[in-house]
């Protein structure tokens, strides 16, 4: 076994991944249209989507076990499909989990060990975040619950201290508890120079960990960029309380939602300082401006993008 | 090939491999202990060979190495070895595939190459374990009942060898099967399927004339140790042709399994 993983990625400061133009067909169903991805050390990308968009599929090329028809994949410093060893500095973790039922935790997690050929150095301290203990490891993975195989699958990918993380729903079925000590870990883990792509469903957790999120839906990237600056580009609301409930109201590059009394619902997109010189010559009770929340935002990047029936 | 994985799937056929050599070494020593202790047996056999033999191929054998024949061309025989041999086949892609563990497997750095032949490494010894097992099961009985006739041990194994590469065929079409698919009930059932099929086409082909040869058509149509075990003659010819009928399922499905999406699971 080699002593560590190489760390020769962040020396040089590449980016881990790269997805260029990336396109998966399976017949006529089109999985993955032009995607491009990148994600640097470092780094968490949140990679958020409804089911079936396709971020399984991506994340599976992006491990080798299937083939872009179209596109560049670079995955630290090779491609994945081709050649196997650039795999010894990846972690991987499926949304099936993939564990052998007869094995006990130590030996599943000794077996993928000896196949990454790494020592498992982190395995100590993921299985205390994790709260995984000895007792749990030594026990055969069919008497598990479902959060225990869950943080087996973490710890199977993360043991070996890769430079690349690729996890599938990795918060899927943890308690509250055990939930905080993996976001803890993968913040250590980014800290410490790896990357990190990671799908989910749970948008606090997104929020919480993410330094940027990837959003795809039907096969197409539909946003991309850190939460606050795809929070810009989506319309903010403003709620005013009028003085004068009858007063017009002229507002740039606003959309009138809903207007009771005087109390105003709009929302607004663009250039916030013409919003702020008008808002300023009207009379106004109460004025209250909110940043559109990542689940707005999410909902908001999906209804906009709706794939045709 | 791959030290770890193979280490795993011999963990794997820890208790299953002995079961199945335990089984098909019993299967031999019974068959001659049964031969050795009834003497109707050998009355009745011979009169069958005399009905069937161009059946069985059994004309004019030695008995004992007659009925030795018999037991390597049983059904039971083919049940206890082709249990292994089709069991590894389709866990090794479609069953690994459908659990998702080859998925978590190939995400580290090691090839498809290496998966594929990491379980013909474990195929291959089993397979000849479970021949040599039949042929020191009939040994054995041989020295502890003394049967009427004799059979000869170096002939005998070489024939469990034989059968070896019979067992060998049959698991590469397991493979290729599971290579195609990426459920494991779907190739377990295609693959016993088309084995039963071939099993029954070499012994009713040759009722009917003119599809006589079409037995050859089958690995089983191939696998006759009765000469070897009669009079240790060694039929090159039918020999290479079961390595064949191995080998070219064996590499179809390592050509497939190295070019296939693995999308299943």
């Amino acid at each position: 076994m080699r002593d560590a993983p190489q760390r020769w990625y962040n020396v040089y400061m590449v980016d881990l991944i790269t997805l260029t133009g990336v396109t998966k067909r399976f017949g006529d169903h089109v999985a993955l249209q032009g995607i491009d991805l990148s994600v640097g050390p470092g780094e968490i990308r949140g990679f958020l989507g409804p089911n079936g968009a396709g971020k399984t599929t991506a994340m599976r090329i992006l491990v080798g076990l299937l083939r872009a028809d179209d596109g560049a994949v670079m995955v630290l410093g090779g491609n994945p499909w081709s050649d196997h060893r650039v795999r010894a500095n990846l972690g991987y973790l499926p949304s099936d989990h993939g564990l052998y039922r007869r094995m006990t935790g130590a030996e599943q997690l000794d077996h993928f060990a000896a196949l990454s050929r790494c020592e498992p150095i982190l395995r100590k301290t993921a299985c205390e975040l994790l709260r995984f203990s000895q007792a749990d490891l030594s026990r055969p993975v069919h008497t598990y619950s479902k959060g225990m195989r869950q943080k087996l699958g973490v710890l199977q990918a993360i043991q070996h201290d890769p430079a690349l993380l690729i996890l599938d729903e990795p918060g899927e079925g943890l308690d509250p508890l055990v939930l905080s000590g993996l976001i803890e870990l993968l913040r250590d883990r980014r800290d410490a120079g790896r990357a990190i792509l990671f799908s989910s469903h749970v948008l606090a957790e997104v929020s919480a960990l993410c330094d940027s999120v990837t959003m795809i839906r039907a096969g197409e990237i539909v946003g991309q960029g850190t939460i606050a600056e795809l929070a810009q580009k989506r319309a903010r609301t403003i709620v005013l309380e009028l003085v004068d409930a009858e007063a017009d109201l002229t507002l740039p590059d606003c959309t009138l939602v809903d207007r009771v009394g005087a109390r105003v619902t709009l929302t607004h997109q663009g250039d916030v300082r013409p919003l702020l010189e008008a808002l300023a010559l009207l009379a106004l009770a109460d004025v209250r401006i909110e940043e559109a929340s990542l689940d707005q935002v999410f909902m908001e990047y999906y209804r906009d993008h709706e794939a045709p029936v | 090939m791959n030290a770890p994985l193979i280490k795993r799937l011999v963990r794997e056929q820890r208790v299953r491999l002995p079961l199945e050599i335990l089984l098909i070494g019993a299967w031999g020593f019974l068959l001659i202990a049964v031969f050795a202790k009834s003497p109707t047996f050998t009355n009745l056999l011979q009169q069958q060979a005399s009905q069937f033999g161009g059946l069985l191929n059994v004309i004019g054998l030695d008995p004992l190495a007659q009925w030795a024949t018999v037991g390597l061309r049983h059904p039971i025989f083919l049940l206890g070895g082709g249990l292994f041999a089709v069991g590894i086949g389709v866990r090794a892609i479609a069953g690994e595939l459908e659990a998702g563990s080859l998925a978590l497997a190939l995400s580290r750095p090691l090839s498809r190459r290496s998966w594929f032949m990491s379980h013909i490494a474990v195929l291959v010894p089993g397979c000849l374990l479970i021949g040599v097992a039949y042929a020191v099961g009939c040994l054995v009985a041989v020295a502890v009942t003394s049967p009427m006739g004799s059979l000869e041990p170096i002939w005998m194994l070489l024939a469990g060898v034989q059968a070896a590469l019979l067992l060998m065929a049959v698991g590469g079409i397991a493979f290729v099967i599971s290579a195609f698919s990426s459920e494991r009930g779907r190739a377990l059932s295609w693959s016993v399927g088309v084995v039963v099929v071939m099993y029954a086409a070499n012994f009713l082909l040759p009722l009917w004339n003119p599809a006589t040869n079409l037995a050859k058509l089958t690995p089983f149509g191939w696998f006759d140790p009765a000469p070897l075990l009669q009079n240790g003659t060694v039929v090159w010819g039918d020999s290479l042709v079961l390595v064949i009928y191995a080998a070219v399922p064996l590499s179809v499905a390592a050509w497939q399994f190295s070019r296939r999406d693995l999308a299943g699971g």
